[in-house]
């Protein structure tokens, strides 16, 4: 499946959400849509899911434009969003309903995901009473009770403790794994580093940055370079080309140019620091992010 | 369309079966547990002592009238026997199930003995055609006839025997079926409009639709703004329509209160059936609420379904307005207020025995429709076509609101903020469109 968004624009009232978003998603190949707070992420998300109409732009499917009723869609929001009173088989079965599954089908399903979640004496337990992390990974099984071909996952590991969340991210790899759509937001930049290929990110409404993560990185500069372990005489030669940073065990040297890599090396040889490594860093995705949505971003270069 | 229906199907029978476990339910089932209670106990006190003899006046299933009204009574009389013939004690024959007892009467012990419940009414036998009867106000007519008949009977009797006639033969003659007749009950287009029983009925279906659209129209509301306040609204944004989702929760919610009043009205009439009968003073009204035409009941299922969807509606649109249940009952007070003032016109114009002109122009208004048409048919048999009329334009703005509420609906589900003024309202239900989706 190919998604194609262009040209998106919405308002509410005086309010622009959006403003001319742009880009494209594919099967196989989730994607991370990432913004700060107020990106705009969300009412993105709810326009790909023909929750709201954009103003101005389209939202194509295989070419088509797109309909809730034409494919099977799952959702997994930011905030819980559950029945506190209801059990956890009562709505699971409930929402399956909604979404076109059988009665049968959907107690299978339901079944299913608890016995895989290991969630099946919480059957009849009301989801007020399960815990924060209990409720996400029913909240998670709701979104994929379906078997959707569009996935689009909000904060799926918020609030979850680190077993919790290992278990979750194998299911997430799983999904993005199979041929869906999967869209996926995080403020966990591991986590997008880990699911993600391509990277849309979002600043005030607008795209300022959209690419494939690989080839991002490997566009980026190459004029960081770390060190271990560090040393006095170390920092000294390294200051001579750049600034100099400490970090655990070592030192990282952003260098004033790319070609003074050589320089460097040959200095730290001259200084007689003993060395265990001397290795290119390439920018995390956080530094990325921080780089493209920041206050003090001129907003970066969308592609 | 298909869609549509399973959807709301879904919808509906989650919100019919939450809506029955739900607190307002239980309040509003205690209330008419009560309600039948004060009834059964209206009956058991209204009706005679059990220890009296029962006799059936105006009961002529002997061979006379087919099941038309059977009327009971139960009668002890208290007689002063001044002819010096024996008449008491024929009296007494001519009526077995009836308990005689002589002994002096004048008005001052007649009153006596009835104000201690000692019997239900005295005679005095001036003459074998000629009696004076002191009684209650309400029993007078029917203990007199019943003594009439019977003195009738014996000097019938008498006189027939002196013509040589076997005393016995002579009581089978007069006791004989003679005309018979069976009682059909014809439609008027409506009860007598001036009986009790309408009065009540229509007293009773007033507060009941007060009670059932005021508090389940805000059911309707507190599910949705819970939705939205929970954000479960975001779920169910993505898995059905607003237009599922609101006309679901709304007929979900209506249908189980429309459950309550029937359950209530069966159980009512099976009361009724059982124990106001025994009570000569309410079985003429019992009659009356058991024999409520067609046509009425029709209107009141008409007018409740319309009336609470109509405001069902408005509830859930401005529920879906509010982010917090806190912001709830400020938003939610408009409609209650309109209701209230349709509700108060209703009960004002049934303290006269004529609708006024405001009760009949409410009658047409939708808002208030539900309730004053109720009010007006207590007092008038409404025309036919004024009832049409009345209907049509209820469903006809029900129709209305029900589009304006989706798009409003559909507009604030997932808005979150301040509780919204009155243009905020008007604004999301012109952005409904463009907030709407296909489905």
């Amino acid at each position: 499946m190919n998604l194609t968004v262009t040209g998106l624009c919405k308002s509410f009232g005086d309010t622009k959400a959006l403003s001319e978003v742009s880009f494209a998603a594919r099967s196989g190949s989730p994607l991370g849509l990432l913004g700060r707070n107020g990106a705009g992420k969300t009412t993105a998300m709810r326009i790909i899911m023909d929750v709201f109409r954009p103003d101005s732009g389209e939202v194509l499917l295989d070419g088509k434009p797109i309909a809730r009723s034409g494919v099977r869609m799952g959702y997994l929001p930011e905030e819980r969003g559950l029945y506190r009173g209801s059990t956890v088989i009562e709505q699971l079965v409930y929402f399956a309903r909604l979404r076109g599954m059988t009665r049968g089908d959907a107690v299978k399903a339901v079944d299913s995901w608890l016995e895989r979640l290991g969630m099946g004496e919480y059957r009849s337990r009301k989801v007020e009473t399960l815990s924060k992390g209990n409720q996400q990974r029913i909240q998670l099984a709701l979104a994929l009770i379906n078997d959707p071909d569009v996935v689009i996952l909000d904060e799926p590991f918020s609030g979850l403790d680190p077993v919790n969340a290992l278990q979750l991210r194998q299911i997430v790899a799983e999904v993005a794994s199979k041929d869906k759509l999967v869209i996926f937001s995080s403020h966990q930049m591991s986590a997008v580093e880990d699911f993600c290929d391509d990277i849309v990110i979002l600043r005030k409404g607008e795209v300022v940055l959209k690419d494939v993560l690989s080839d991002l990185r490997a566009r980026s500069p190459k004029n960081r370079i770390r060190i271990t372990p560090a040393a006095a005489e170390l920092t000294a030669a390294a200051a001579r080309f750049g600034t100099v940073e400490n970090v655990k065990d070592g030192i990282v040297v952003t260098l004033n140019s790319e070609g003074d890599r050589s320089a460097l090396l040959a200095a730290i040889a001259q200084s007689g620091a003993d060395i265990a490594s001397f290795e290119t860093v390439l920018p995390t995705l956080e530094e990325i992010f921080v780089s493209a949505a920041g206050e003090d971003s001129e907003g970066g270069a969308a592609q | 369309m298909k869609r549509f229906f399973t959807a709301f199907s879904i919808v509906f029978a989650r919100e019919f079966k939450e809506t029955l476990r739900s607190k307002p339910f239980r309040i509003i089932s205690v209330f008419l547990a009560i309600l039948l209670i004060l009834i059964a106990a209206a009956g058991i006190f209204l009706a005679p002592d059990s220890d009296d003899a029962q006799i059936f006046a105006g009961d002529f299933t002997d061979g006379g009238a087919s099941q038309g009204n059977t009327v009971t009574y139960y009668y002890s009389l208290a007689v002063d026997d001044r002819t010096g013939s024996g008449l008491a004690s024929k009296l007494s024959d001519e009526l077995p199930a009836v308990r005689l007892e002589e002994k002096p009467i004048d008005e001052a012990i007649a009153a006596g003995l009835i104000a201690d419940g000692e019997c239900d009414a005295c005679v005095v036998l001036l003459s074998p055609t000629e009696f004076d009867l002191y009684a209650a106000d309400g029993d007078a007519a029917d203990i007199g006839e019943s003594v009439r008949m019977a003195l009738d009977t014996i000097e019938r009797t008498d006189a027939l025997a002196q013509l040589g006639v076997d005393e016995a033969q002579a009581k089978d003659i007069l006791h004989s079926s003679g005309a018979w007749y069976t009682i059909h009950t014809v439609d008027t287009d409506g009860d007598d409009p001036f009986s009790i029983g309408m009065y009540l009925y229509n007293y009773v279906v007033i507060i009941l639709m007060f009670l059932v659209i005021g508090l389940y129209g805000q059911m309707v509301a507190t599910r949705v703004a819970t939705e939205k306040s929970s954000r479960t609204m975001e779920v169910l944004a993505t898995s059905v329509s607003p237009s599922e989702l609101l006309c679901g929760k709304v007929m979900g919610v209506g249908a189980a209160g429309l459950l309550q009043i029937v359950v209530f009205a069966l159980a009512a009439a099976g009361i009724i059936r059982g124990v106001l009968f025994s009570s000569p003073m309410m079985s003429v009204v019992a009659d009356q609420l058991l024999n409520i035409s067609a046509g009425n009941l029709a209107c009141l299922v008409i007018y409740f379904v319309l009336g609470f969807a109509l405001y069902a509606f408005i509830f859930g649109a401005l529920g879906s307005m509010v982010s917090q249940i806190e912001d709830l009952s400020g938003t939610a007070s408009l409609p209650l207020y309109l209701f209230m003032a349709g509700y108060f016109i209703s009960l004002t114009g049934m303290a006269g025995t004529e609708p006024g002109t405001l009760i009949r122009v409410a009658s047409y208004i939708p808002f208030w429709s539900p309730v004053a048409m109720f009010s007006r048919m207590s007092a008038e048999n409404v025309p036919a076509h004024e009832l049409a009329i009345s209907i049509a334009l209820l469903a006809l703005t029900t129709v209305l609101m029900a589009w304006l509420s989706a798009r409003i609906y559909r507009s604030g589900m997932l808005r979150y903020g301040k509780p919204p003024r009155i243009k905020e309202i008007i604004s999301a239900a012109r952005e409904g469109s463009s907030n709407s989706n296909k489905a």
